[in-house]
């Protein structure tokens, strides 16, 4: 009888948890789901080790569900796991199930972390993100199959709609970048040995400040296509 | 002493050999242009593709900037052998021909002579790498357009933004230029003492090639070596295109190509006022 009450007790708190968690991914898509698309200036600022590159303006295009694209007059380096990959995870709610990890305090905010547990194949292998009582992801942490963990911590102020951030930190993974000497043509340059037991993965980051935000524009698809 | 530089000058205009130079820049970075222009973006994503796999790349990458600087890193041994083709000739050249006895019998002093040839050899150099900056630069932003650049590094990649491109490649011929006056006074010197002009571009080509092959082994014998290797200092230029621009390591390299050059000079100086010229 006692076995029947616990495993009562733990279906019925299973529910619960569930039922937390797709609350507060509804509260977060309440922002989300109302952008169809968007376009803003982006400030760009690189750290990233073994690249040397200086600061970039440029204009963000996206698009419902995964179309993306920065567009400036330079060249610009993005991880590949990029922050509106999380829009497209929120987006798609058949492909990830939400699960409630606990509540933790990101950037002054106390927020629901949510476990994005991936249904279906995918590139995504999991997706942890801290929502705060707005509905704004306060933090995400995004694991690929193919190119590792990337942080995303954004910022809101008074201007943000939609849970639209206005600063966002993007962390990640990258391989030591190592150049064959016959490649990069710099002859006098010395290959510096390293210890075998020295990891090549290192992190770099990316700050993307946001202004002047325009949503549901009815962006034309030739914006993510024409050169 | 303008009238003999004007003359040797003049030599120079009316060799066929000195055409060579030009004709050989031309055709390599016409060949580079038209061979970037066809299948270039394939040929930088197999160089860049280290970063590839990391990063969503997106802007301009195959750019006048980047065509000219790949032209420059590829001429980096043959630009010297166009130099030492004239160079190297210019004072052997006369004396197997037996015009360099009726030189020195004018009323000019030996040091006359020999300077007026020395600022000829100066002067062709410096025209040799104008032709190349004009065909590299100018023309690679006529057909590829401005925009950034990416410098590929053995610990890295450095992006250089557009508007900050121009002032280096400035710096960057003018460091070549140097370089180059290094191996025309090789060449001038060694010619000073030849009596044919094979025998100067000859062994000015063996001293370039045995100095780069030495700097670029990386055995710890040489490492010794290297600093004291005058190809090691002739491709600073390629310095100009780090941020921030080391100037110091720059400076250092010059002052040892430009001690090189008066070495070089002073040597044949010295040899040509004094030898016995019998030819």
């Amino acid at each position: 009888m006692r076995n029947y009450i616990l495993l009562f007790t733990l279906f019925i708190s299973s529910i619960t948890i569930a039922q937390d968690a797709k609350e507060v991914i509804r509260r977060c898509n309440k922002n989300l789901l109302q952008i169809k698309d968007y376009n803003c200036k982006a400030h760009i600022d690189f750290d990233i080790p073994g690249l040397n590159i200086e600061k970039i303006d440029g204009i963000i295009y996206y698009k419902r569900p995964n179309k993306f694209r920065i567009k400036s007059n330079g060249i610009i380096f993005m991880p590949k796991q990029n922050p509106n990959q999380i829009l497209t995870i929120m987006a798609d709610t058949t492909a990830f199930m939400p699960v409630f990890i606990a509540k933790e305090s990101v950037n002054g905010q106390v927020c629901d972390v949510i476990q994005m547990v991936p249904l279906k194949e995918n590139d995504i292998a999991a997706a942890k993100i801290y929502v705060d009582s707005k509905g704004y992801i306060q933090k995400a942490e995004i694991t690929s199959k193919e190119n590792g963990t990337a942080m995303v911590n954004n910022k809101f102020d008074a201007t943000s709609k939609y849970g639209m951030p206005c600063q966002t930190l993007i962390t990640f993974d990258i391989k030591k970048f190592k150049v064959p000497k016959m490649v990069s043509v710099e002859l006098n340059a010395k290959t510096t040995s390293k210890p075998t037991t020295t990891s090549t993965k290192t992190t770099g980051s990316i700050k993307i400040t946001y202004t002047s935000y325009l949503f549901n524009t009815k962006l034309s698809d030739t914006v993510f296509t024409e050169k | 002493m303008l009238k003999l530089i004007g003359v040797e000058l003049y030599k120079i205009y009316t060799k066929p050999r000195s055409y060579l130079g030009l004709l050989a820049i031309t055709i390599i970075v016409c060949l580079i242009h038209i061979a970037m222009y066809s299948g270039g973006q394939e040929y930088l994503d197999f160089i860049f593709s280290t970063f590839k796999d990391s990063f969503d790349v997106s802007g301009k990458i195959l750019t006048g900037n980047l065509i000219a600087f790949i032209i420059l890193q590829m001429l980096v041994v043959q630009m010297p052998l166009l130099v030492a083709f004239v160079t190297g000739d210019i004072i052997s050249g006369e004396a197997s021909g037996g015009t360099l006895r009726i030189l020195a019998g004018k009323p000019y002093s030996r040091s006359h002579i020999f300077f007026s040839k020395f600022i000829a050899c100066a002067i062709y150099t410096f025209v040799l790498v104008v032709w190349l900056g004009i065909l590299a630069v100018v023309l690679g932003h006529l057909l590829f357009g401005s925009g950034d650049m990416m410098v590929l590094k053995t610990e890295g990649l450095v992006v250089l933004r557009d508007g900050d491109i121009l002032w280096r490649y400035g710096y960057a011929f003018i460091i070549a230029f140097f370089s180059l006056l290094l191996i025309a006074s090789l060449a001038f010197c060694i010619s000073s003492f030849a009596e044919n002009s094979i025998t100067p571009i000859v062994i000015t080509m063996g001293l370039i090639i045995i100095s780069t092959v030495i700097g670029t082994l990386e055995v710890p014998l040489f490492e010794y070596i290297k600093p004291i290797l005058f190809t090691t200092h002739m491709i600073i230029w390629r310095n100009m295109f780090d941020k921030p621009v080391p100037w110091n390591e720059i400076l250092l390299s010059m002052s040892i190509v430009f001690a090189y050059t008066c070495m070089f000079t002073g040597i044949a100086w010295f040899h040509f006022t004094r030898k016995d010229i019998l030819t």
